[in-house]
């Protein structure tokens, strides 16, 4: 996440946030564009307990990782210990040659700003 | 501030430990029985002279402007207050002015610091002390027993408006990172929303923009987190850096994956062929 803050005379924060997600999909072989095994979708895991989960390859397979990005940009204006809530980074649409998503899971991303004197 | 014991008045405005350079225009000084007083016209510029320095009040004033003080004719004034000297005003907080501090030095050479409603060791009380903006003037009142002292400061003010600011304001970002599945998230009242969106619906939490959150609401949300649904993901990276400047926060897992494959057709068996893996680390 990104974030680059402009302190005002009235003390108000004026912030361009920029929070990305990137998000290991699986992995795919370069041959046939399928799914070559690795975590797979399951909505009752979460991204890191299905990282953990053992995995095979064929062995004649030659993969690659696929990633999602999704990225936000957006402006706030906050006071000093304000908050600003982001909802809605998780995945919806089909990524090919990728079933829909890991689905059923909601990333919340809150960010609070404070003014300090060093 | 008598005749006989004058002491050079010389204001600067502390705030936040640190000045802004001001030009002192003249000081006035009343008695109750004297309501004009004396005014003593000066063009004494103080403080420091940019951002990073805090307001020296040992520094010398400059010899010509010693000179041009030159008080005319005082009015009765309480004993006690004869003597005093505005030595600084303090305005913590520019938004509130009315916050605003007066040090006196008495001719016993003792500081008496003056706010709003504080009696000092010197038994004085203050009534009031009102600021205005633009130039910066004051009214002091001052109490002791039954006598009555009024203070008048003025002050124009050489900074820019921005330079009230301190430099070194720096700001903390707390970020947290929440994955829970949709079921916690409507159970905590947050509905789904469309993608790509920022705006969600938490009633009384937020006020009329509804993605910023009042201040304590966001550890409300957390602890309504922590109870209803079993969290994933939590982390609470925090950075600090300066008014524009750019600061980046990262959550990285390291995912080792084959990058480069190397076949080597010499290793071959029954169970197929093999390949030799060289792995990188990506995120």
């Amino acid at each position: 996440m990104e974030a680059e803050p402009v302190l005002d005379e009235n003390d108000v924060i004026q912030i361009k946030i920029v929070p990305q997600v990137v998000e290991f999909q699986g992995y795919v072989d370069i041959n046939t564009r399928i799914p070559a095994g690795g975590p797979q979708p399951d909505s009752s895991k979460s991204l890191s307990e299905r990282m953990v989960t053992p995995f095979t390859f064929d062995a004649k397979a030659r993969v690659l990782p696929v990633f999602s990005v999704r990225k936000v940009n957006a402006s706030v204006s906050l006071r000093s210990g304000q908050s600003v809530l982001f909802i809605g980074l998780r995945e919806t649409e089909k990524l090919a040659p990728f079933k829909p998503s890991y689905g059923g899971r909601t990333l919340i991303v809150v960010m609070t700003a404070r003014i300090v004197q060093p | 501030m008598t005749g006989s014991g004058l002491t050079l008045p010389s204001i600067g405005i502390a705030q936040s430990k640190h000045s802004i350079r001001i030009r002192l225009t003249r000081i006035g000084l009343y008695s109750p029985t004297s309501l004009l007083g004396a005014w003593l016209p000066a063009s004494l510029i103080l403080a420091a002279t940019g951002f990073g320095f805090g307001f020296d009040e040992k520094k010398p004033a400059p010899a010509a402007a010693l000179e041009s003080i030159k008080p005319s004719s005082i009015g009765e004034k309480p004993s006690w207050v004869r003597g005093w000297s505005a030595v600084r005003v303090e305005i913590p907080d520019q938004a509130k002015l009315m916050d605003a501090h007066v040090t006196f030095k008495t001719p016993a050479e003792r500081l008496v610091r003056l706010a709003r409603g504080i009696t000092s060791n010197e038994g004085v009380s203050i009534d009031t002390i009102q600021w205005s903006n633009e130039p910066l003037e004051a009214q002091v009142i001052a109490r002791k027993e039954s006598e009555v002292a009024k203070f008048d400061v003025e002050a124009a003010l050489v900074s820019s408006s921005d330079t009230l600011k301190p430099k070194s304001s720096q700001i903390e970002f707390e970020s947290k990172f929440i994955e829970l599945s949709d079921a916690d998230a409507r159970a905590l009242r947050i509905p789904s929303p469309a993608p790509n969106t920022v705006r969600v619906d938490l009633g009384t939490l937020a006020p009329e923009s509804a993605n910023v959150l009042y201040e304590g609401a966001a550890e409300k949300l957390f602890d309504g987190v922590a109870f209803t649904a079993p969290v994933s993901t939590m982390s609470a990276p925090r950075v600090t850096t300066r008014s524009r400047q750019r600061a980046v926060i990262e959550i990285i897992r390291e995912l080792r994956y084959a990058s480069e494959y190397k076949p080597n057709p010499d290793t071959t068996g029954p169970s197929g062929s093999h390949r030799s893996l060289r792995s990188a680390i990506s995120a």
